[in-house]
């Protein structure tokens, strides 16, 4: 055994600030556990299953789809076309909403149907929702990888913009992280919960600029950046596929005048929402955490 | 091997639940929010009419070398206890301190997923117990070794028996190598042979040096283990001393807790009392002595003295009698003595008796006598779990 300082563990009523920071520490020790969390999520996911790892490929494969389905009705009624750079920005979207959805949808629910675990033996909760993010975010990354694959055939621009694309990342899992420690103790406490986040991903998809474009609203499009996920998966598509520096804003002329695509204050915009909101449901999560056995 | 520097401290614990549902659905939310804004905080040392104490004011420090036995009837808080200390919930008033690293070896399989492999399953149930990757590759022979299954390690636990599993994972909980342990209730699992190896083990681990706590009915075990005991009574420690000592007071005298679970009870059940129970022998009859007084008219569906006999380990209800079935009518106003007897056709073990006024439409009870347990020894009448009144004869040559 190493000489490591023992530890004073006190268990006391709650607290908000020392527990936030008892919190972090905590599901920072038990990283090990995340490890192993998330390679039982993957064992099972493939376990038995034929197709392997190409499931990670399946949904993004079935967005781009159904997006070429949508875009050559849209393409059809305004006169625009379909080429690659079309199927670039569906898969770079589709990838990304995969993942929010996936990890949102089975991250809900982690705690409950962890419940025998929850309600027996200690261990940072927080391990659980994390997990699921990090078994999503490994799919993404999968799907990502056979992007790159194609991206000489998709067009990409090689250019510095492409820098952009870890900080997206990075923002995109804080937000989904966040989502999914607020969502899975809320469901914990009202099991109604679970049913709200299916209607939710199952509608937005809709109010997300998956299958279209914000430029395609016209004067609209701003409205549309205020679910924060809009900005990162535009600002990701223009960055691979058109090599724009999102510091910059980009105004386009159309038939009806200006519309402005970008803006550097959406980043701005959406960045406040994955660190705000990060910060505010591990303070939630932390606070709910010594509940939830009573309540599983 | 680690220090013995561990030590479980609690002071004044106190852990408050709500009896009946939480609100679980959205709309119930609302108004539990609205009490919590307008309520003060100086309020978490009260009651409200559905709560009640799980555990009030226990407090005991187990430093190095040390072990408790915590004893008690079924509901007097001891799972609360060890929640608390777990960590797996918090305390409603005062705290647990735990220095060095706590490990219980409790619900040893619970983290098991049917889909994966003994192997994959040791890797996962060891980081929810707490150990780190290295911890565990360290270990990891030593597990396999002491469940004694090496040769289905890499087979689904699905396919597992349920002693195998229980096998698994208690070597994973007695392996964890804590600053300080927790024991519920796990001498018995898997077969007799393991079950001596499991004792072994724990005996190895409470001998170490490290402070023990353990929770168990098995008052034997306790005795053998155990520097000193605690006995719990409808969430305070009623008695505490040497762990032979507070056994026999366990068993010997009846509780002094009766307690008024509902306002509007008619009656109130103040005093249970065993007569000559020292000595009690499977097929005997005991006697009891209960005192209760009956303040209001009695509803049709309220059983005013109902007597339940359970399995302490376990806590398996036996049986079930009630006044109003045996045809009593208890005069109104004023305390009322009642003699009850029991033939106890039981296996030899320790049973706790409780006397309720329950409302068999709500299905809870009203309220409570203190509880009474009896240790049951082994009687000339009958082998097994029942006595069957056996009929045997020839019917031909």
């Amino acid at each position: 055994m190493t000489a490591t300082p023992v530890a004073v563990t006190e268990s006391t009523p709650p607290r908000w600030r020392r527990d936030l920071v008892d919190g972090v520490r905590d599901t920072w020790r038990a990283r090990d556990l995340i490890v192993q969390l998330a390679k039982r999520d993957i064992r099972i996911r493939y376990k038995e299953a034929v197709m392997g790892f190409l499931w990670a490929l399946v949904m993004p494969v079935m967005v781009i789809l159904s997006g070429l389905i949508i875009r050559t009705a849209l393409s059809r009624a305004t006169g625009g076309s379909i080429d690659r750079a079309v199927v670039l920005g569906l898969g770079l979207k589709g990838i990304m909403w995969g993942f929010f959805s996936a990890a949102l949808g089975t991250g809900t629910t982690t705690l409950t149907s962890g419940g025998n675990l929850v309600s027996k033996i200690y261990f940072p909760r927080a391990a659980l929702p994390i997990a699921t993010t990090i078994t999503a975010a490994l799919d993404a990354t999968i799907a990502l990888t056979a992007l790159t694959l194609a991206a000489p055939w998709l067009g990409v621009r090689w250019s510095a913009a492409l820098l952009w694309v870890p900080i997206l990342a990075g923002l995109l899992l804080m937000m989904t992280a966040a989502a999914v420690l607020f969502f899975s103790c809320a469901n914990v406490f009202f099991r109604d919960v679970k049913y709200l986040v299916q209607m939710g991903l199952t509608f937005g998809i809709f109010v997300t600029p998956v299958f279209f474009e914000p430029a395609m609203l016209g004067g609209n499009a701003p409205y549309l950046m205020l679910n924060p996920l809009a900005p990162i998966l535009e600002g990701l598509v223009l960055a691979v596929r058109d090599g724009h520096n999102l510091l910059t804003p980009l105004i386009a002329s159309g038939a009806d005048g200006l519309t402005a695509i970008w803006s550097p204050w959406y980043l701005g915009y959406s960045a406040a929402w994955a660190g705000g909101g990060l910060f505010l449901a591990a303070a939630i999560f932390r606070r709910a955490e010594f509940h939830l056995a009573d309540f599983v | 091997m680690s220090s013995p520097a561990g030590r479980i401290e609690a002071i004044a614990l106190g852990k408050k639940y709500r009896r009946g549902r939480q609100h679980d659905s959205l709309r119930d939310l609302i108004p539990a929010v609205a009490r919590r804004l307008f309520s003060s905080r100086a309020e978490s040392g009260r009651l409200r009419p559905e709560e009640f104490w799980a555990l009030r004011d226990v407090s005991f420090d187990v430093g190095p070398g040390d072990s408790l036995g915590v004893i008690g009837h079924n509901g007097a808080g001891k799972s609360t206890l060890l929640r608390l200390l777990m960590r797996v919930t918090r305390p409603t008033t005062g705290r647990c301190r735990i220095t060095g690293r706590l490990s219980g070896l409790l619900e040893i399989a619970a983290g098991f997923h049917p889909d994966l492999t003994g192997r994959e399953n040791i890797w996962l149930q060891a980081a929810i117990l707490g150990m780190s990757r290295a911890d565990i590759q360290r270990r990891f022979t030593a597990i396999v070794d002491f469940s004694g299954i090496a040769e289905f390690i890499d087979t689904p636990v699905k396919r597992y028996s349920s002693g195998m599993m229980a096998r698994l994972g208690f070597s994973i909980a007695a392996h964890v190598d804590p600053d300080a342990l927790i024991i519920d209730e796990i001498l018995a699992v898997g077969d007799q042979q393991f079950q001596a190896q499991a004792f072994g083990r724990i005996r190895e681990l409470v001998t170490s040096g490290r402070p023990v706590i353990l929770v168990s009915h098995q008052l034997p075990a306790v005795e053998e283990l155990c520097r000193r005991a605690i006995l719990l009574e409808h969430g305070t420690i009623v008695h505490e001393g040497a762990a032979a000592e507070c056994v026999k007071h366990y068993l010997g005298t009846a509780g002094t807790t009766s307690r008024q679970l509902a306002e509007d009870s008619p009656v109130t059940i103040d005093a249970v009392e065993a007569v000559d129970a020292d000595l009690v022998r499977s097929g005997d009859r005991l006697k009891l002595r209960i005192t209760a007084s009956v303040g209001g008219p009695i509803d049709d569906h309220l059983e005013p003295i109902a007597v339940i006999l359970r399995m302490t380990a376990g806590g398996t209800i036996l049986a079930v009698v009630g006044s109003r079935e045996a045809g009593l009518s208890l005069p109104t106003g004023g305390p009322v003595s009642l003699a009850v007897s029991l033939q106890l056709n039981v296996a030899p073990g320790i049973y706790s008796i409780e006397v309720v006024a329950w409302d068999k439409k709500r299905e809870v009870a009203l309220a409570s006598g203190p509880p009474v347990s009896v240790q049951v020894q082994s009687g000339q009448q009958f082998l097994g779990l029942v006595q069957t009144h056996p009929e045997m004869r020839i019917l031909s040559k």
